[in-house]
Parts: C-alpha cells; sequence; structure tokens
C-alpha cells in the first residue's frame, strides 16, 4: 500500500502547475508558516568558521499585511533595540539615541550572514510575485519574483514540502542572477494552534564564505494586536507586549 | 502518505549542512517584573595639545605648568532597569565617571532619568526625571527644545533629561494619514527643579504632534515662552528610495537672547528673533557605505567677527600678563557661551561608515568630520568599531582639530587625540 502512495505522490509531482496554483501554494505557505497575526520569539545564531559563535534574540509582532515590530532580547549590547516595518517604511530605535530613526529598508541592523530583510520579513506573498511551480523530487518548486526593489532577493527559488506545505529550502538571488544565500527549513515541530512549521532556519552564502547563520524559532502564535502597537510611539515600550 | 515516508524522502534536503544541536529556552526571555541591564566602561586616551591655542593658555595660564600632552583614564558603569506591575513601571537610567588626567583624579553621578510610566496601547503618561529625544537630525537638533545639546562628535551617548509630565497619544488609521500623536509636556523649574533648564523659574509648557502622512514623517513642536523664549518647530523625514533618506529640521525662536561682544569689550544681551535649520540626507550605497551628510545653520550662531571679538578679548588680557585679567576675560566668554561646541552659524556634518570592511564581520570603520562653515575650520574623527567578542564592544578612535589661528576648531586645546573605548554590557 505504501508504494502505491508512493507512485500516486511521484505522479502528483509530476503534474505542472499554472501561475494562479503558485501564488495559491505561495499563500498556503506563509499560512502554514505563521498566522496573519501573531507572535515569536527568535534566536538567531551566527557561526564563525573557527565555530565561535554569536547569538541573538528576537521578539516579534505582526499584524495583517505590512505591520511588523521586532525588539532584541538578547545579547546584552543590543537589548531594547527595536525595528518597526510599515509596509516599506522602516525605523531603527535604539535606547540611547532615545528616539526612533528611520533607516533605509536594506539597512542592516545585526551583522553577519542575516540581514535586515530575513528579520523583517513580510509575508513571501506580500513581498513576492509566484510566477510558476514545478514538482520535483517530493517537492514543489516555486519560482518567485521580487513585486518591488525594496526587496532584498529580486528572485527566489522555493521548494516546498507537497505535504507540509512548508518551505524546506530557498535559494535567494540578487537582480544580477548572483546566488546570495541558500536557507534550509528543518525540524517541522507542532507549536499548537494549528501551526506546524519549521522550528529552525540555516542559512549559508558564498559571500560569507565560511559563515553560517542559524534561525531557531519558538513561542510561535496567534496574537491580536491594536494598530497602535506598530507605531513609534510604542517602539520604545515594545518588551511591555510579552506575556 | 505518511509523514514519515515524506520525511524519507525529503531527508537529503533536511539534513542541515552541519548536524549540530542548538537551544533555545524562551523562559528567561519572559517578561518578569524586574529587570536590570548595563555597562562598564574603560577609556584610556593619549591627547595631544595644541600650545598654540587660545584654549591652551586658558587652561594653562602659568609657565611653570605647559604640558604638550596628557594620558586620561576614565571609567564608566552605567546602569539601567525597571519595576513593572501591569500596565505601570518605574524605570530608572544612571552613570557614573572615575577620571584621571593631568588635573588629577575627579568623579561624578548622575541619575539621568527616574520615572513613573502608566501605559496602554494608546495612551502613555510619564512623571519624573525623562530625557525625551527630539528631532530627526542625527548631529545637531534645533528643534530639541526641552533637551540638552548633543555631542555631535558622538551623537548616540546617552544624555541626561529633566523631570517632566508628559502624556502621549497615538492613533493609527488605514488612510493616507497612517498615524498621529499628540504629546502635550509640563517641565517646572524652580531654584531646586530643572535649574539648569533655565534661571527663570516658571511651568513651561511644550509638545510634540507626530503624523506619518503618505510615508513622510512629520513633526510639529513648540515650547511657551517661560523659563526660555517661547518657539516652535517642524522636521520631516522620508525614503526617496529604498537606500536614501532624506531629513530636516526648522526652529524658529521669539526674542532670543543672543551674547554680543560689542568694541569696547562689554558683553551685550541682544534679543531678537532666530530661526535655525537642518538638511540631511543618510545614503546606502551597495557596497553597504551609509553616508550621512548634513548642514546645519544657528540663528543665534556668531558670526566670524563676533567670535573674532572674543578671542581678541581673550588675546588682550593675556597680554597684560595678569592673571585676573585673564580670568575676567575668561568668564565673560564662558557666560556668552564661546566655549561650547560648535558656536558659529553654519556647518557641515559628514559621517562616512562602512559595514565589515574586508570582508570582517562585526567590524565597522567610519569617519565623522564636521566642518565650520565661516572660518573653514574642520575636526576629523576616523574610528574602528568591533562587536564580534560576547558582550563586549570594542572602539578605537582618533580626532584631529584643524583650522587657522582664530578659528573654533584651531583653537581647542587638543590638536590629535587617539581612544580606546572597551564596554563590558550585562
Amino acid at each position: 500500500m505504501r508504494y502505491v502512495f508512493l507512485l500516486l505522490w511521484l505522479l502528483l509531482a509530476a503534474v505542472p502547475l499554472h501561475a494562479q496554483d503558485a501564488q495559491q501554494l505561495l499563500q498556503e505557505v506563509d499560512r502554514r508558516l505563521q498566522p496573519e497575526s501573531y507572535e515569536m520569539y527568535r534566536k538567531l545564531i551566527n557561526i564563525e568558521p573557527d565555530g565561535d559563535k554569536k547569538a541573538f534574540v528576537l521578539y516579534t509582532v505582526k499584524k495583517g499585511n505590512d505591520k511588523m515590530l521586532a525588539l532584541f532580547l538578547d545579547p546584552p549590547s543590543e537589548k531594547g533595540r527595536a525595528t518597526l516595518r510599515l509596509a516599506d517604511n522602516m525605523w531603527l530605535y535604539i535606547p540611547d539615541v532615545g528616539r526612533p530613526l528611520r533607516i533605509t529598508s536594506l539597512q542592516s541592523v545585526v551583522g553577519g550572514v542575516f540581514n535586515n530583510s530575513d528579520i523583517m520579513r513580510l509575508d513571501f506573498s506580500a513581498e513576492y510575485h509566484a510566477e510558476s511551480v514545478k514538482g520535483e523530487d517530493g517537492t514543489y518548486l516555486l519560482e518567485l519574483k521580487a513585486k518591488s526593489n525594496s526587496v532584498a532577493y529580486d528572485r527566489l527559488r522555493m521548494w516546498v514540502d507537497q505535504e507540509a506545505r512548508v518551505p524546506i529550502r530557498i535559494e535567494a538571488y540578487a537582480a544580477s542572477g548572483l546566488l546570495i544565500k541558500t536557507l534550509h527549513y528543518s525540524k517541522i515541530k507542532d507549536f499548537g494552534n494549528g501551526i506546524v512549521r519549521p522550528a529552525m532556519l540555516e542559512t549559508d552564502s558564498p559571500l560569507h564564505k565560511g559563515y553560517k547563520s542559524v534561525m531557531l524559532f519558538s513561542g510561535v502564535r496567534p496574537r491580536d494586536l491594536s494598530d497602535e502597537v506598530f507605531s513609534l510611539s510604542f517602539m520604545s515600550k515594545a518588551g511591555e507586549l510579552r506575556e | 502518505m505518511s509523514r514519515g515516508l515524506t520525511g524519507l524522502l525529503l531527508i537529503p534536503l533536511l539534513i542541515p549542512v552541519q548536524a549540530e544541536e542548538f537551544d533555545f529556552d524562551i523562559s528567561r526571555y519572559e517578561k518578569k517584573p524586574f529587570e536590570f541591564s548595563g555597562h562598564l566602561e574603560i577609556k584610556p586616551e593619549y591627547r595631544y595639545f595644541d600650545q598654540d591655542s587660545t584654549l591652551y593658555r586658558l587652561n594653562f595660564p602659568t609657565a611653570d605648568e605647559q604640558p604638550s600632552s596628557d594620558d586620561r583614564y576614565s571609567g564608566v558603569p552605567e546602569l539601567e532597569g525597571l519595576y513593572r506591575s501591569g500596565a505601570s513601571s518605574l524605570n530608572f537610567h544612571a552613570q557614573a565617571t572615575a577620571q584621571h588626567d593631568i588635573y588629577g583624579g575627579s568623579g561624578n553621578a548622575d541619575v539621568f532619568q527616574l520615572y513613573y510610566r502608566h501605559s496602554t496601547d494608546t495612551l502613555t503618561f510619564e512623571l519624573g526625571k525623562r530625557a525625551l529625544k527630539w528631532g530627526t537630525g542625527y548631529a545637531w537638533n534645533p528643534v530639541g527644545f526641552i533637551q540638552r545639546a548633543k555631542d555631535p562628535s558622538d551623537s548616540e551617548l546617552s544624555r541626561e533629561g529633566f523631570i517632566i509630565a508628559s502624556i502621549d497619544y497615538v492613533r493609527s488609521f488605514d488612510a493616507p494619514l497612517k498615524a498621529i500623536a499628540f504629546t502635550p509636556v509640563l517641565l517646572p523649574v524652580t531654584h531646586s527643579i530643572n535649574e539648569d533648564f533655565s534661571p527663570e523659574g516658571d511651568v513651561n509648557l511644550a509638545g510634540r504632534l507626530y503624523l506619518l502622512y503618505r510615508d513622510t514623517d512629520i513633526d510639529l513642536l513648540f515650547l511657551t515662552e517661560g523659563s526660555r523664549s517661547g518657539r516652535i518647530g517642524l522636521d520631516f523625514s522620508r525614503n526617496l528610495a529604498t537606500n536614501l533618506e532624506i531629513h530636516g529640521e526648522l526652529a524658529w525662536i521669539h526674542d532670543q537672547a543672543r551674547f554680543i561682544l560689542d568694541e569696547g569689550e562689554a558683553i551685550n544681551i541682544r534679543r531678537q528673533d532666530s530661526t535655525s535649520y537642518l538638511l540631511g540626507i543618510r545614503y546606502l550605497s551597495t557596497q553597504d557605505t551609509t553616508y550621512i551628510l548634513e548642514y546645519y545653520h544657528s540663528g543665534s550662531g556668531l558670526s566670524k567677527n563676533e567670535a573674532e571679538r572674543f578671542f581678541s578679548l581673550l588675546d588682550s588680557a593675556e597680554s597684560t600678563g595678569e592673571v585676573a585679567a585673564f580670568e575676567k576675560a575668561r568668564n565673560i566668554a564662558g557666560q556668552a557661551g564661546f566655549f561650547t561646541p560648535n558656536y558659529m552659524r553654519d556647518y557641515i556634518h559628514l559621517r562616512v561608515s562602512q559595514k565589515e570592511p574586508f570582508d570582517i564581520v562585526y567590524l565597522s570603520a567610519d569617519l565623522t568630520s564636521i566642518i565650520n562653515l565661516q572660518d573653514h575650520s574642520y575636526s576629523l574623527v576616523p574610528g574602528v568599531n568591533y562587536t564580534g567578542f560576547n558582550n563586549i564592544e570594542l572602539r578605537l578612535r582618533a580626532a584631529l582639530n584643524q583650522g587657522v589661528p582664530h578659528s573654533e576648531f584651531g583653537e581647542k586645546l587638543v590638536e590629535n587625540r587617539i581612544e580606546l573605548r572597551v564596554r563590558y554590557f550585562f
């Protein structure tokens, strides 16, 4: 019986899908990864070629398609830094500076392989058009094109688990066609509230040879938030949102 | 199909590049009643004095002590913390400094902030000592009506606040006007409260109205007539492209006191309306180089002739050879604000910073310059910053002040300086 399912699965994988199907699949991937409005904790670990590690912990809340607020909880040198994104507008709050500064959306907040667009990414379907999808080795391969030049990566190739409907690998390309980085999702976990998604994301980049970054996800859950949470006034007290 | 089978098929894709276990316990990051953090800083400096400068002669007026350089060492613990209960919190931020240089040892401790806060999503009430920061400029903030002046060469240093009571009310909309916030502030001045804001006692009202309109930040600001002259201001900030931001500030001060030295070397207080403004850009290149360029006009700043009179006053007092005359001249210039940073009218601030030069992760290099457009003197501050060690930040900076005699940066006490700042965060 298992082999029959395997055969059916391989046949299904070979059927090409249209752009409309691709867009629907991308939206489904978004919803499987996270609710439309949520809170989550993330740990970013930069691993250097000699094995040294530096970790950052972020608390993030998101609402709808265009609102996100991320707060650094660790390391102590970054604690209290907050980044707010409203569509293509982005601000950085540094406690010593004491006021939000408008930053360009391509500005990096931490060093290492991760950049702002990885940390402050909205839904994939909000930032990318799904141009096509095809079955490939037990996965769907989505070809994505950035909707605007405010997105750090011009093109994405996303391999999606056909059953779990979550990404397992993403290749990010610049407009020149240069591969900037590869993201590997793993450790699919049940976070509760119907959220079953990868708990780990590893990133490597030919631009940072020998360096690797790991992002761990925890405490992902739906959360109703007022629009005013996503305001400049709230950035200095973002930590109060934690429960 | 079973999850197990799918997982089996995907093993080559799911296995990380290098299998390794990582732990992530979020319980230590959940909200707690007490929070405490801060840093310890040590900063050794080597300073080379400009022995021909006016400020050198003011600092070392007697011929028996004429050092050409000194070593300065400082240590700074800075602590922040809060206690929260429900929607309320008590917040503090304090700094102590111990320093040893050519003048000997010294030290002080300051409470920068100590305030009660009660907040909801839309409303925040604060009472106590609070450092409010207004304006969009990096080096200067002409609309910073109720804040202490920042050091333009190190604008991210924390600063002391004033005792205030404030409310912040914010609303968001799904419209071209995306957000609006109004922040009225009461700032009392008596002989024992906020006495360094002004010698004039009064209850001062200030305020800020913030608008996010069509992706542009706009602030309208005011301070009513009271301990200081009445003033109104406007600032804005907007991204013109994904890598280009523009910002500006405009402040109009009614009947502002200016200290002018007349031909008879007597200080005169002249009251007149003044306008100050700032215009700046922030640009990020494809090589990850950030450029910040700002032009600043200070309406109450000294003209070149007015500054020249202060230098002449100090020169003529010195030529008498009498310490008392020199002290008197120094006090006059000090009262007029002649020794404060950037006391003249027109300046350029340029900061160029490079993230990860030579592909060294956690390293950044920067160059900051402030140019006095009236006397063409300038400061040049190159530096490197490294944050690769856990909880430790290293900053190495040099500083060079250059200018002709009787120019702002040409008459500084320190001509060259190199410093290493080590901060340990906890």
